[in-house]
């Protein structure tokens, strides 16, 4: 939380009052870690447990405002396939952990990262108490002002007034939440932009989803207008499977009803691009794939400038760049390497998993081929003179060949494979010879 | 599964150096799998880890020979031949329509009810929109070449 603190003079000892991401005032306690949104009271300064649940504004207000996302799976869902779908994202965790070489430091990173979702912009629908809000990342969603209350799934009649919503002003809508920074042209084209109403404005609408992680401090805090590359793999991963579903399930079902079939056909399509070991990482990158893809597209119809235009060579450029800087291993697996590379943000040059494969591959290639003529090029020295040199500095005539391996035989010159040990028992006595018959 | 390396054994070829730190963290994540636990798992779901990663070390080995170019023949030979490597499988991958093949049983239409391959053979575009496939020899997702 962008935490300001403030002079706590009207305060019990130990409180003090910062400001939300949302403009709400709040209070914390340092010593006992409590974080309330109504001011503490002077009179209990030591306070019961049962006391400090009810201060706690928070978590309550979350449960209460946030959509129940196991019945709003279930509208859409068949009970049938509940059972084995919830069970499948328990797996894939341990499963990911068992396929993929460093997959739990990834987690580790990915929980650091994560980041807090609120609203950011809303829009009034047709149909009057609703309004459309998408959060900081991207995830659509209907409010009702008079009820307020929130959904991830729109009930019918609503659903019905968002397909209302021209498309190319729902991803522009969505753009703008997840950092698209030039909202002025954008605005240009769409005259329906003005309709969007910063979701601060609205105080109530800010419980939503994910607000009850609140694991993450002051660093972690993105500024809405942040560029887009930055949200790239901060979507949840320690979700209860329910949840999980809930929210997937609400997302398909906006798009669907908002911006009709053909923006889940090409979902589709990209995601089966994936490799079929694929893990949840990948699944979430694609979500910022998909929709920097969709604001491209746009940009390319409406004839707007992207905001990076840098050309695709220099992209794989700076890609092989990275891999060069941080000594990347070009005989070794993407797999493995993959988790040198992640951290970097030039690793977000390229966007989709496939197109990365593919220029490690030809870099490694390169590589390689590089390192094979320095090799060549390097005088070589032949494995016997290797072991004649060894020889020189270690053989003594009081020692046989048995007794001296024994001795020898961890040292490197021994060690080198490349001769048999037949051969080397022979040169050793050849060696012993001509110094005995030197004496 | 590759053989067991004793002194007896004949020396791999040159270049075995550079890509045996990769083969053995291949040989330690199969280790891994053996000792996790599969309570609760479907009896062929225990099994599909092992296949996914000895995939991926024929993928591995593949891509060094053919695209990367990165080890001589005679290493790539031996590979096959120590079992590093899925030669026949490879030998598929080759094929048009089969580059992506997860497993050979998975084309092996006779041994499926309908006489036909295995559900992960099936293009995306051809299936309906949400279906999640898990194929129940290998936990394949899906390995059409069009996808």
């Amino acid at each position: 939380m962008s935490a300001r603190p403030a002079a706590s003079d009207d305060l019990p000892p130990g409180w003090t009052r910062h400001i939300a991401p949302s403009g709400h005032y709040y209070y914390y306690n340092k010593a006992t870690k409590q974080s309330s949104y109504e001011k503490p009271a002077f009179s209990n300064a030591s306070v019961a447990p049962g006391e400090s649940k009810s201060s706690d504004v928070k978590p309550s207000e979350l449960s209460k405002a946030r959509p129940d996302p196991s019945t709003a799976g279930d509208a859409q869902r068949k009970p049938a396939l509940q059972q084995p779908r919830a069970t499948q994202s328990q797996d894939r965790s341990s499963w990911a952990a068992a396929y993929m070489p460093g997959f739990e430091q990834q987690q580790k990173r990915q929980q650091r990262k994560r980041r807090k979702e609120e609203p950011v912009l809303m829009r009034e629908l047709s149909l009057k108490p609703w309004c459309l809000a998408v959060t900081n990342l991207g995830r659509p969603f209907v409010y009702n002002l008079e009820e307020k209350k929130s959904l991830w799934m729109p009930p019918p009649d609503v659903s019905a007034a968002l397909e209302l919503i021209p498309r190319e002003e729902l991803i522009l809508m969505i753009a703008r939440c997840r950092g698209l920074r030039n909202p002025k042209d954008g605005s240009v084209h769409f005259d329906a932009t003005q309709a969007m109403v910063p979701a601060s404005e609205v105080a109530e609408t800010k419980p939503i989803g994910l607000a009850d992680e609140e694991d993450f401090d002051e660093n972690d805090f993105v500024e809405p207008d942040g560029p887009p590359m930055t949200s790239g793999i901060i979507r949840q991963r320690n979700r209860s499977p329910a949840e999980d579903d809930g929210d997937s399930d609400s997302e398909s079902g906006s798009s669907d009803s908002s911006s009709g079939s053909g923006d889940s056909d090409s979902e589709e399509e990209s995601d089966s691009d994936e490799e079929k070991g694929e893990n949840e990482a990948e699944q979430v990158e694609f979500d910022e794939e998909d929709i920097e893809w969709q604001i491209q597209a746009m940009m390319a119809e409406n004839g707007l400038d992207g905001e990076e235009d840098i050309p695709y060579v220099e992209k794989v450029k700076t890609f092989r760049q990275m891999l060069m800087d941080l000594n990347v291993n070009p005989y070794s697996n993407w797999e493995t390497e993959m988790n040198k590379l992640v951290e970097d943000t030039r690793y977000f040059m390229l966007q989709t998993a496939s197109e990365r494969i593919a220029v490690f591959q030809d870099w490694a290639k390169e590589r390689i081929a590089e390192l094979k003529e320095q090799k060549a090029n390097e005088t070589r020295i032949s494995p016997e003179d290797l072991f004649s040199e060894f020889l020189r500095q270690y053989a003594t005539p009081k020692l046989f060949y048995a007794e001296f391996k024994r001795k020898y035989r961890k040292e490197a010159g021994f060690k080198d494979s490349r001769l048999s040990d037949r051969e080397k028992e022979k040169m050793y006595r050849e060696y012993i010879d001509k110094l005995k018959k030197k004496k | 599964m590759p053989r067991v390396r004793t002194q007896r054994t004949k020396k791999p070829p040159e270049g075995f150096a550079e890509i045996e730190d990769t083969l053995l963290e291949f040989a330690n994540r199969l280790k891994d799998i053996e000792t996790t636990p599969h309570e609760g798992q479907r009896k062929n779901e225990s099994l599909w880890p092992v296949f996914q990663i000895t995939h991926q070390r024929s993928r591995y080995i593949y891509d060094l020979y053919y695209t990367r170019e990165a080890i001589s023949s005679q290493l790539y030979q031996w590979l096959l031949k120590q079992g590093y490597a899925d030669g026949n499988l490879i030998a598929k991958w080759k094929k048009q329509g089969y580059e992506k093949l997860c497993c050979l049983r998975c084309i092996q239409a006779k041994e499926n009810n309908f006489n036909a391959t295995c559900i992960c053979r099936v293009p995306k575009a051809k299936l309906a929109k949400d279906k999640v496939v898990e194929c129940v020899t290998c936990g394949c997702h899906g390995c059409a070449s069009t996808d």
